[in-house]
């Protein structure tokens, strides 16, 4: 009996001493573990960083998941979202370069700003042709308003509950949260559409493979490439770097008098300074995005450059970069020249993202 | 007694195998500390506010400041034995973003120091295209590669006032041969194996003045392609440091 109980004694002491020390030493990371593994971990979606690009703008609170753009990219095509048999990808067509003119859809180009093409919106920092949209997470919980979507959100929820798979796809994007909720499913789809939006990344343009010493530019496509990376054109500051934007916004004297939309950035920040300033937009697929500028007010290419080589407004804040010494009469390029121009903006083309499959309808 | 026994190794057993490392070993004696160079930005007496169009220039133009980024590069930590401990890394800053206003220097050897040097841009070993990693700041100071390639060394843009209106202003200083040199023989700090951090003010009015004035409306409101305009901004910025 006593050998018992000290044997007991020493199992008792063993144990607490294994235990105690189970507890006091633990560390947080094998906690997580437990956890992360209860809830099934979400496959990490790494996004492929072309050559020179930056490295993107990815929010902590939307990480790219693999299952969290298979979701997106189910919703970006989807009209279940809508009361109106709209989709995201209605505005925004693949085979259209992920854009699409306004007024084919029925939408008064006078009033709703030019549709932007949703690419490599993962080096993007503000959204909307004035920022308005500090995030790309946000965005599409405008698209439920009366003008695109209507969307009526009690039969949204309906219509998505009684899915076959997406009741499940959303539990496992978003766990542990219930996501059929007026106020929660708006959030959720747009962070979805978000991810997926992110993934579309435009980086096999004629430049690009230029740029790798793959192919080269012609003559015309060099003399042209010369004029906007020098100040002659003087392109580059604005649309400089391989994303060919500075993601800055600007005042390129397109008007003279700002009203209603064309404020732009004064809309948001009530700042003088900031009126009549736009976000430089990507010029990677320009000849395929037509109509141009905010209000999509310049049909062609060629309109958009004699713009810049003769109609300048000049107005308090427009862009020094716009009123360079000598140039005061705009950029007095020859015919030859604005041809050389255009030539070389025709490299920065890059169809491969109109038949990706990995971006098309699911 | 037993239990006295048993609670007594318990409690050993559990101390001994929770202690932290760091608990036992002797702190090391470290020979070298961290400095920290907090930059700041001032226009003559004032401190820079940037984007209010109130401030005088030497050429006599209220001007305002909307964007200051630069490069600084090849610092030299100066003994005051004379014996100097150079540093090979560029670095960005941005008077507007925080996230850019300082530099830490790591390892910087113990003693007393008089001073440091460096430039401001990037040496011509340097100053080629991508040779910093592809950030946003790094592409946007991006020189264009038919220009000779490499990066601005520095942007600094504004608006100013003269007497037919408010127009803006791009001071923009990039090739190589345009690097301004900084020498601050009177700066002493000493490290002694901890963190030390040390204050740098720009005074943004010397771009535009000392040894020679610039004015907007005579050497232009651009100094991009225009290799007098950012020869006067190099010669000007030799003191903008100089408190």
């Amino acid at each position: 009996m006593f050998l018992m109980n000290n044997y007991m004694r020493r199992y008792y002491f063993i144990t607490a001493i294994i235990l105690a020390l189970s507890i006091a030493c633990r560390n947080d990371k094998a906690t997580t573990a437990i956890v992360t593994q209860i809830d099934s971990p979400l496959t990490p979606y790494t996004l492929k960083t072309p050559p020179h690009f930056s490295k993107p703008y990815l929010p902590d609170y939307n990480p790219l998941t693999v299952e969290g753009v298979a979701l997106g990219r189910r919703l970006f095509y989807d009209s279940i979202l809508s009361s109106n048999g709209r989709s995201c990808s209605y505005c925004h067509h693949q085979s259209l370069g992920f854009m699409m003119k306004n007024s084919d859809i029925g939408l008064d180009p006078n009033y709703y700003p030019n549709i932007p093409a949703l690419i490599n919106e993962a080096w993007n920092p503000y959204f909307g042709w004035d920022g308005v949209f500090p995030d790309a997470d946000h965005i599409a919980l405008v698209d439920f308003g009366p003008m695109f979507f209507n969307s009526n959100i009690v039969n949204v929820i309906t219509k998505l509950k009684a899915d076959p798979t997406y009741p499940s796809m959303f539990k496992r994007v978003f766990p542990g949260q219930d996501v059929f909720v007026d106020g929660v499913i708006q959030e959720k789809v747009a962070f979805a559409v978000a991810q997926f939006a992110r993934t579309i990344v435009s980086s096999n343009s004629k430049f690009d493979r230029y740029m790798m010493g793959l192919e080269q530019l012609t003559p015309q496509e060099s003399n042209g490439y010369d004029l906007f990376m020098t100040e002659k054109g003087d392109c580059f500051h604005c649309h400089g770097s391989m994303l060919f934007t500075d993601n800055g916004f600007h005042n390129t004297g397109l008007d003279s008098i700002f009203e209603g939309y064309n404020r732009g950035r004064f809309n948001v920040t009530g700042l003088q300074k900031d009126m009549g300033l736009f976000r430089t937009p990507t010029l990677r697929n320009c000849a395929l995005t037509a109509p141009y500028m905010h209000d999509g007010r310049y049909q062609t290419l060629d309109e958009v450059i004699e713009h810049y080589n003769s109609g300048v407004h000049k107005t308090a804040t427009i862009d020094p970069i716009m009123t360079l010494p000598g140039k005061e009469m705009g950029l007095l390029l020859s015919t030859q020249q604005k041809a050389d121009l255009k030539a070389f903006l025709l490299t920065l083309t890059d169809t491969t993202i109109f038949t990706n499959p990995l971006y098309g309808r699911p | 007694m037993k239990s006295v026994f048993f609670s007594f190794l318990f409690l050993a057993i559990l101390f001994h195998s929770c202690k932290k490392d760091t608990a036992e070993t002797t702190k090391p004696i470290a020979t070298s500390g961290d400095l920290t160079i907090q930059f700041s930005y001032g226009f003559d007496t004032a401190s820079l506010q940037t984007d209010t169009l109130k401030y005088k220039n030497a050429a006599g133009y209220k001007m305002s400041v909307s964007r200051l980024q630069y490069y600084v590069s090849n610092f030299v930590f100066i003994k005051s034995d004379g014996s100097s401990f150079p540093i090979s890394g560029v670095y960005y800053l941005d008077a507007k973003d925080v996230n850019f206003s300082s530099i830490l220097f790591k390892g910087i050897p113990n003693g007393n120091y008089k001073g440091l040097s460096f430039l401001i841009g990037l040496d011509s070993t340097k100053n080629m295209t991508y040779y910093l990693p592809a950030t946003p700041e790094n592409n946007n100071m991006e020189w264009p590669t038919t220009m000779g390639g490499g990066y601005h060394f520095m942007k600094l843009e504004g608006d100013f006032i003269d007497s037919t209106g408010t127009w803006g202003y791009n001071m923009h200083l990039g090739s190589n041969g345009y690097t301004v040199g900084i020498s601050l023989n009177n700066k002493p700090f000493s490290i002694n194996g901890d963190v030390l951090s040390i204050q740098l003010k720009m005074n943004v009015s010397e771009w535009l003045k000392n040894p020679s004035n610039y004015d907007f409306d005579i050497d232009g409101v651009f100094s991009m392609g225009n290799a007098s305009a950012m020869l006067k901004l190099k010669n000007n910025g030799n003191d903008v440091f100089n408190e």
